[in-house]
């Protein structure tokens, strides 16, 4: 599983950077991006569309979709008047809602696993929004990414891969935010983070495919070894799978196959045939 | 880091996404009552969030939302060719819901829709509405207007959170001219025993060996449950069908369906029964590709099919064989006319 991470500010990414032991990947150039083992972020600098381009980037830099869970970490702003109900500045909420002020669209990340931590609806806007400007947008948070972070992400991966993380900065009250406080959230939060992160690797384990990482490794083997080509390696991982879910076995030794490379496409083709006679279910 | 995936998944229902629109039906204000720990997220259109791209149907499985919504045309739709019809003209299905309860390995449903939440339209009037103009314009007058209302979901399995084969059964009762059907393998027929029987409704019990329940018809009532309802139903005066339907060609299967048969009528009166369907596998091509693209963990969908006229099906020899096999043992219990069988 690989977690990527994209954040708007570099005072969101430093906690995240200590944490998780990141350093910085000096051959992405359009985007700055940290990595460490299976950790990735970037950050994508203020508003929707950078945040798509960043999301787009980060994405493009990693293979195997189906093993990526992505999150949008940051500050946002909450609609509750100060002091008057229940939010408080450094609260955390998992959005279940996206709304973009701009077009009117809503995204919708799947809601999966239990984190016991509360969610909320967040609205992207364009520009900074203030209590005075007057509410129009739906009770709960505000931001200025997440949109275009989802749609960005939503273009590659899955919903139930997809997750935005928003730490209450402020009550939308126009203001230059101090740097070491926007950090200072966020690195409040890395234990609710690793909580959702740990939660993702639940829904991703929960895919089943009767191939097991040894299979996979014998499969790219025999791709290698037999030459194949779309179709027929699409056509013998079905015989592979159809092999092991009707027999409930192992796959037998198929390294015979796998000693040599075959070098005309006659000889390619009397392996594939052999091979399927030996996994053919009676 | 230690990512060790331990959480547990979030209860099915956990969210029910509400169009704006659908909050002023009695119909969903009803079903929101019986979730008082749901999350209500307010939408302006299902399709937002039923219709999203790249959805994965098993992994949504593990824990359903429920969307509640307001159908705004096509109340009614020409009955499937992949259906039995007993030579009935007026052949309709309608979609009350979208999705199942249940998790069944061979079910067209994970190939045919986008999402595993489940959709139920709250506008049951202009059903109504549609289904009565249909009764009045049906082709074939000598002939009622027959409805599979239970087709793409099971209705009776939710019916303690949607109560809509109780509104059906109502609806039917005033329409001398309509016949419904509600197929099921629920065993919830206590939701709608207190109601008066009616020839104008048939109760569709789909039967298997209990070995193909436990393997593939996840989540479902074991066989004999499932008989004993039927067994209720019909001394309540129902008339009721049992579908053999689908038949999958497992290892054994003569023995497993030949027995099944034999349990069935050993336990319920064939006389009692007003039909039997008979059906194998089979399953439209793009809804079987979309599915084999997503799951990789059940022998149903990774087995020697032939794809005949768009259809992933066994092969003529192989169905033939199934076929014959399971006309042949029902006809040993029930008339010939009363078995219709899908080939």
């Amino acid at each position: 599983m690989h977690f990527l991470i994209t954040v708007a500010l570099h005072p969101e990414a430093r906690p995240l950077i200590a944490h998780f032991g990141l350093k910085q990947d000096t051959t992405a150039h359009a985007v700055p991006i940290f990595h460490r083992d299976n950790v990735s972020l970037a950050v994508s600098g203020v508003g929707r569309l950078k945040s798509a381009i960043a999301t787009t980037y980060l994405l493009s830099r990693v293979s195997a979709p189906d093993k990526i869970g992505l999150l949008n970490i940051g500050i946002a702003g909450h609609t509750q008047i100060p002091n008057t109900g229940p939010v408080e500045i450094g609260d955390l909420f998992l959005v279940h809602k996206i709304a973009e002020q701009a077009t009117g669209h809503t995204f919708y990340p799947d809601m999966l696993v239990q984190v016991h931590l509360p969610e909320s609806v967040l609205t992207t806007v364009d520009r900074p929004l203030d209590q005075s400007d007057g509410m129009e947008v739906e009770a709960g948070l505000v931001d200025m990414e997440a949109a275009g972070f989802y749609q960005a992400a939503a273009a590659f991966l899955a919903p139930h891969q997809i997750h935005c993380i928003k730490v209450v900065s402020d009550f939308l009250e126009v203001q230059r935010f101090d740097k070491a406080m926007v950090s200072h959230l966020i690195e409040q939060r890395l234990t609710d983070i690793d909580r959702i992160i740990a939660a993702q690797n639940t829904v991703a384990e929960a895919s089943s495919d009767i191939l097991n990482e040894a299979d996979r490794s014998m499969m790219n083997h025999l791709n290698r070894c037999l030459r194949l080509t779309v179709s027929q390696h699409k056509m013998l991982t079905d015989t592979v799978r159809t092999y092991k879910l009707h027999t409930g076995k192992a796959l037998p030794d198929l390294s015979a196959f796998t000693q040599t490379v075959v070098t005309t496409r006659q000889e390619g083709k009397d392996r594939i045939e052999r091979l399927g006679q030996l996994l053919m279910v009676k | 880091m230690n990512d060790s995936g331990n959480s547990s998944w979030l209860s099915n229902f956990s969210h029910l996404y509400v169009e704006r629109a659908a909050f002023d039906y009695s119909f969903a204000q009803s079903i929101i009552t019986r979730f008082p720990r749901a999350r209500i997220v307010p939408i302006d259109d299902y399709k937002s969030i039923f219709a999203r791209p790249r959805q994965h149907f098993q992994i949504q499985k593990r824990s359903m939302k429920l969307i509640l919504a307001v159908k705004k045309d096509r109340f009614l739709y020409p009955g499937s060719g992949h259906s039995q019809h007993f030579n009935l003209d007026n052949f309709y299905y309608n979609t009350l819901m979208f999705n199942c309860v249940y998790n069944c390995d061979y079910c067209y449903l994970q190939g045919m829709y986008p999402s595993a939440n489940v959709v139920a339209f709250v506008n049951t009037p202009d059903y109504f509405e549609a289904t009565r103009q249909a009764i009045a314009e049906r082709s074939n007058i000598h002939q009622p207007l027959y409805v599979c209302i239970s087709y793409d979901t099971d209705l009776l399995a939710f019916e303690s959170i949607t109560p809509y084969c109780r509104a059906w059964i109502e609806f039917a009762q005033e329409q001398p001219d309509l016949l419904i059907e509600i197929r099921t393998k629920s065993t919830a027929y206590r939701a709608i025993r207190d109601l008066k029987a009616t020839d104008r409704v048939i109760l569709a019990w789909t039967l298997s060996p209990q070995a193909v329940i436990d393997r593939y018809e996840k989540g479902t009532p074991p066989l004999r449950q499932r008989l004993q309802a039927v067994q209720t139903a019909i001394e309540d005066g129902w008339a009721v069908r049992l579908c053999f339907d689908p038949v999958l060609a497992v290892k054994g299967w003569q023995a497993a369906y030949g027995h099944l048969i034999e349990e069935t009528f050993g336990y319920i009166d064939p006389a009692a029964v007003r039909d039997v369907t008979v059906g194998v596998f089979r399953m439209t091509k793009s809804y079987f590709d979309r599915i084999k693209k997503q799951r990789q963990d059940t022998d149903v969908i990774y087995n020697d099919y032939e794809l005949e006229d768009k259809t992933i099906t066994y092969s003529a020899a192989q169905r033939q064989e199934i076929t014959a096999f399971m006309s042949e043992r029902l006809r040993s219990c029930i008339p010939e006319e009363r078995i219709a069988v899908w080939t």
